[in-house]
């Protein structure tokens, strides 16, 4: 049996393992165990919250609200959802918040693709300082600009509507969504846009035919962020209704009284509120990972 | 044509855009400028009017059902006055909704929910009605006065009256071979109560620390039950007086040295948790607010009328004390109804409607002849603690920077009551904190 000897007179194919080896494989075991458990105590950090929100609006009150928490699955019960989603008083709001969350998204998503694809492949003067101009707007405390809203809804009617509230998430939610979409558009080849041109296809056909499906991933992300942002807006929801525009944030946020909590309501409204979250997020993990730009500059 | 982006409209644009934060900013409650305390100055306070009509609208907090189910409507027959709307909101929210409206000079609303510290934050700034004091009815008991009140101007009228008083459990005192009958009525003799009521399975006191208004509002009371107050007549905190840190050291022995604190009690964060711990035998003694007697004679509740205990909370350098919970209404400044308003406000303080908060919601009235009435008593027994306690110490010191000092506090007292601090330094830190927002609010 011959030997192929490299220059260096090493021998090629399977080689003996020495205690390096083994000592290098393992650090690598052990990596990967810390690396896993690391995972899992942040999963149970970041998921603990939830899940007592879920144990919570699951049992009654009387069963956990004791030095040792009762959790017999005989007791567990739907019926404050039942309650609660039979309850116009929380219907309402719940369809404001999605009749809200949507339009926003829609706008910000048809004006901020458009923006974002002019910023992505137009060089004008004060291309950039535009575009950090739209971040500073970002760092404005919204607190500070609750009065001069109160204001300007009230001076158009808007005060306490529905559309009050998609103007309002619009004009600061836009901003970052153009930020965003900015980087998806320039990470597509101009070369594709190019081609396309040549096979004759107008600068709207372009946009499109080619870059939105190119971005589809990076647009569902923002899309997905758009809507998180403003279905879950607390803060002007809170300043900028009364009775008629109430969201579900503000809805929730009432079950907590002066002198009393209703936990199981709360609870379960924090669930209800937190669902279309998690379904979107898991819906746009999906989208990414099929990976279309890749796909794409291939062909 | 579009116009171009020169670097000179950029840094317009830019100017405008922080020109437009800068005076969004200049709007707080702390600052007399951006309000309406100028139109306050030339006005005056408003007295009752000959016969208002037309129609307000009301925001309250979500504490009484009474009005929305009866009270409204007894009002309207009476008076005429329709009311628009009235809306109950979530007490911690309807701050930042008040002071956005008023900040705004928003004239949509005419009566809003107020307490203490609310009268006096809106009121200093100019957004709350001054009420002359023909307006203000005569045998309404000092305490809730005080919570629509600020710096000796009126600013509102109560709608219910809150002191805290004390409540044991006779089952439990009689399984821990204490007399039932009376609770104690020293704070040595409290302690020693708690001792025999603590069990390997339950603490013989609890209480609310767990959120920042709870800490603020234990403090006050062990420092009043010591013979210590929060200012002196200039407002300087003399909380950390002897008397203040002693308080302190005592309360923090309840759960560190002589282990009769339920541990809980830094975690409960609301009054209605601590009624639930006490109804369901979990705890034996309790202060707390008067609805805890409806809580503890409640179905499902381990205790009955004939089972509650209530008295004085018993003192360490005085006999007792005690702290305050009323709220009430006042008038916009902004309202462009308000003699209408006003009409809502004395309406409610009248004897008819403070019956019903005895009968059926279980709070203390606002107006003595009521407070004196056996009925009232016979309905609420509580209220012959209360009688009681006007004979003693009872404040809330709401100011207009309570909610900051409320956060502050609570830090302190947290820390000193898991060991991380002393009371003395923990009492130290915070009266310079508390100095410089006395210094700010009253623009020292």
């Amino acid at each position: 049996m011959s030997t192929l000897t490299t220059p260096a007179g090493t021998t090629s194919g399977p080689r003996a393992s020495t205690p390096g080896d083994a000592g290098r494989r393992r650090r690598r075991r052990l990596g990967t165990v810390g690396h896993r458990v690391l995972v899992a105590l942040l999963l149970v950090y970041l998921l603990a919250p939830f899940l007592w929100m879920l144990v919570y609006s699951l049992y009654p009150s009387s069963a956990l609200q004791q030095a040792h928490p009762d959790l017999d699955p005989a007791l567990l019960t739907g019926a404050s959802y039942g309650r609660l989603l039979s309850d116009s008083s929380f219907l309402v709001p719940m369809a404001n918040s999605a009749i809200v969350g949507i339009s926003t998204t829609v706008v910000c998503m048809v004006l901020g693709s458009a923006c974002a694809y002019a910023f992505a492949r137009y060089r004008f003067r004060g291309r950039n300082a535009l575009l950090l101009g739209m971040l500073t707007v970002q760092a404005i405390p919204v607190i500070v600009l609750a009065v001069p809203l109160f204001i300007l809804l009230r001076a158009f009617g808007l005060y306490d509507q529905l559309g009050g509230l998609v103007v309002t998430y619009t004009a600061f939610i836009l901003p970052l969504v153009v930020w965003m979409l900015v980087g998806f558009f320039d990470e597509i080849p101009p070369s594709l846009e190019r081609a396309a041109r040549i096979d004759g296809c107008n600068r709207l056909q372009i946009m499109v035919k080619i870059a939105f499906p190119l971005a589809a991933p990076g647009l569902a992300a923002t899309a997905i962020l758009a809507f998180i942002t403003s279905w879950s807006d607390f803060f002007l929801a809170k300043v900028l209704t009364s009775t008629a525009a109430t969201t579900l944030p503000v809805k929730t946020a009432a079950f907590q009284g002066l002198f009393a909590m209703d936990y199981t309501s709360a609870a379960t409204a924090g669930v209800i509120t937190a669902v279309p979250v998690l379904v979107l997020a898991l819906v746009a993990q999906k989208w990414i990972i099929h990976g279309l730009v890749e796909g794409a500059v291939k062909g | 044509m579009p116009t171009p982006l020169t670097r000179r409209r950029l840094l317009s644009l830019s100017g405008l855009a922080v020109g437009a934060v800068a005076l969004g900013g200049c709007v707080s409650a702390n600052d007399s400028s951006s309000n309406g305390a100028s139109g306050a100055a030339s006005e005056g306070p408003l007295k009752p009017g000959s016969a208002p009509t037309g129609e307000i609208t009301i925001v309250d907090d979500n504490t009484n059902k009474l009005f929305q189910a009866s009270t409204i409507a007894a009002f309207e027959a009476k008076t005429g006055i329709k009311v628009k709307s009235y809306t109950q909101g979530n007490f911690n929210d309807l701050h930042d909704r008040y002071a956005t409206l008023f900040a705004a000079q928003d004239s949509s609303i005419d009566v809003v929910m107020t307490w203490a510290g609310w009268s006096a934050e809106f009121g200093q700034a100019g957004w709350l009605q001054e009420l002359d004091s023909s307006a203000v009815p005569a045998d309404l008991i000092k305490p809730a006065l005080d919570a629509v009140s600020w710096q000796g101007k009126v600013y509102g009228l109560p709608k219910f009256s809150s002191v805290q008083t004390m409540f044991w459990s006779k089952p439990l005192f009689e399984q821990a071979g204490v007399d039932p009958t009376k609770g104690p009525e020293s704070w040595d003799e409290f302690v020693s109560t708690a001792k025999a009521l603590t069990t390997k399975d339950r603490y013989g006191y609890a209480c609310d620390i767990g959120n920042a208004a709870g800490a603020y509002q234990n403090f006050l009371r062990v420092l009043l039950l010591n013979g210590g107050d929060m200012y002196d007549a200039d407002y300087k905190p003399i909380f950390n007086s002897e008397q203040g840190v002693q308080a302190l050291s005592n309360f923090v022995d309840l759960l560190q040295v002589h282990k009769v604190m339920d541990p809980s009690s830094l975690q409960i964060s609301n009054a209605s948790d601590l009624g639930d711990l006490f109804a369901k035998g979990r705890t034996g003694m309790v202060f707390n607010w008067p609805f805890q007697y409806a809580v503890a004679t409640a179905q499902g509740s381990a205790l009955d009328a004939s089972t509650v205990g209530n008295g004085l909370i018993p003192g360490m350098g005085v006999r007792s004390a005690s702290i305050d919970g009323s709220e009430g209404f006042a008038v916009s400044k902004f309202s462009k109804n308000k003699e209408a308003a006003l009409a809502w406000l004395q309406f409610v303080a009248t004897g008819d409607v403070q019956k019903q908060i005895v009968t059926q919601e279980g709070w203390f009235p606002v107006s003595e002849p009521v407070l004196t009435d056996p009925a009232s008593v016979k309905a609420l027994p509580v209220l012959k603690t209360y009688q009681e306690s006007t004979a003693y110490a009872t404040k809330r010191w709401g100011t207009p920077w309570s909610s900051e000092l409320d956060q502050l506090m609570s830090v302190q007292i947290i820390n000193a009551m898991n060991k991380k601090t002393t009371p003395k330094e923990a009492l130290d830190t915070l009266a310079t904190q508390t100095q410089a927002l006395v210094d700010k609010y009253l623009k020292r």
